[in-house]
């Protein structure tokens, strides 16, 4: 794994780590959702399949651009990173479970198929190592003299083998149809502070982002529907890529927001409030595969909920990393 | 009760759901072939009641009434 952090920066350990998920997510959906992942440091003992399948998912599509679009060793990257989460995934496509082993090998091999004719090479260092799954760090301002950083994980970075242009690619899955999802494009700010970061970091113009989404379906396998369709997969409508580009002012007005919200977070864990404000939408206690906490929070905080389904696991982003 | 992958090697879990896929293809061919296998039957039965029934064959039923007896 490629790790970017400019030179000239050294990093305390007391350092101040802030990420996209946290600003863009959770504080602007759930206050108390940000507090008791960041501040509490609380994990679900299980996490939800759909999270695994995520993961897994990215891995094997970052392990075809690795190794020249190997199915193989996409399906084996597939399999380990499910296995590195002890998930609960049930193998078979017919389980009552949308999510599963089969279903994620068929979308791993149905993408490559999709996509083997594109133009996009990935962008490696001098000494050979594939720009996918980059670590990026970014210094935004000090906080009480501690730096406060910017972090975040970048799917790909790609050439085109056309035009020679720098390509940030970011994969998704999603359970909401790909044409549906194709327009969170803009605003987006994890694609622009993705862009920032490439440039940044690298020194390189990124001419744009692909938003690379893939569906997960709850089809069946049907023998009728053809090759793919007897492996549940539409070939046609569960893939869709979207291009979209940021100006530098874009990007400026992206990171005036970053710091915004930055300052916001900052500025409630300094405060004395025992829990943070709830969100008053019920809908987004349910996006993105549900949020972990929802029985905590039902319960009120109930401690013995809190000590059987949480474990205290501080978000230490770079220090997970150097142990890769 | 169906094994975890947890509980397999990584080649082993590939190799389980190779094999889930070709079972359930094997079971998509035979219950087609035993569709048409029946259809066939049918029809063939059809095809026979109708000769038989046809009285400018009689001697045909005349035939099988003898082997029946």
């Amino acid at each position: 794994m490629i790790q970017l952090l400019k030179d000239s920066i050294i990093v305390p350990e007391e350092a101040i780590y802030v990420d996209n998920s946290l600003l863009f997510g959770a504080l602007s959906i759930c206050e108390e959702r940000a507090r008791l992942s960041r501040i509490l440091g609380l994990r679900a003992r299980v996490q939800g399949v759909a999270l695994d399948f995520g993961s897994a998912i990215h891995a094997g599509v970052a392990a075809l651009g690795n190794n020249n679009n190997n199915i193989e060793a996409a399906h084996l990257e597939f399999v380990k990173t499910l296995k590195a989460q002890n998930t609960l995934l049930p193998i078979d496509i017919m389980d009552q479970e949308k999510h599963s082993v089969e279903r994620g090998l068929n979308l791993i091999s149905a993408y490559q198929e999709r996509w083997k004719d594109d133009f996009y090479e990935t962008l490696r260092s001098s000494d050979g190592k594939p720009f996918t799954e980059v670590r990026f760090r970014i210094h935004l301002f000090d906080w009480d003299s501690v730096p406060v950083i910017l972090c975040g994980l970048i799917d790909r970075v790609a050439v085109s083998q056309i035009s020679r242009r720098i390509i940030n690619i970011e994969t998704k899955t999603t359970g909401t149809s790909v044409s549906q999802h194709a327009l969170q494009v803009r605003p987006n700010h994890q694609i622009s502070i993705y862009i920032y970061a490439i440039q940044e970091l690298l020194g390189l113009d990124v001419y744009e982002t692909v938003w690379d989404a893939i569906y997960k379906s709850n089809r069946k396998p049907d023998p009728k529907a053809g090759f793919w369709g007897s492996k549940g997969i539409d070939i046609q409508k569960d893939f869709l890529r979207t291009s979209t580009s940021r100006s530098p002012r874009d990007l400026n007005e992206c990171l005036f927001d970053v710091k915004e919200a930055a300052v916001k977070f900052l500025k409630l864990r300094d405060s004395s409030k025992e829990r943070w404000t709830r969100t008053s939408n019920p809908m987004a206690c349910h996006i993105y595969g549900g949020c972990a906490f929802q029985k905590l929070c039902a319960t009120n905080l109930d401690p013995a909920v809190l000590k059987s389904d949480f474990v205290v696991q501080h978000w230490k982003p770079w220090e997970e990393d150097e142990n890769v | 009760m169906e094994k975890s992958i947890l509980e397999m090697t990584d080649a082993e879990v590939l190799e389980h759901v190779r094999t889930i896929i070709k079972k359930r293809e094997e079971q998509t061919v035979e219950k087609a072939v035993k569709k048409v296998r029946e259809a066939t039957e049918k029809t063939v039965k059809q095809k026979l009641k109708n000769v038989l029934a046809d009285p400018s064959l009689s001697l045909l039923s005349d035939f099988f009434a003898e082997k029946k007896k």
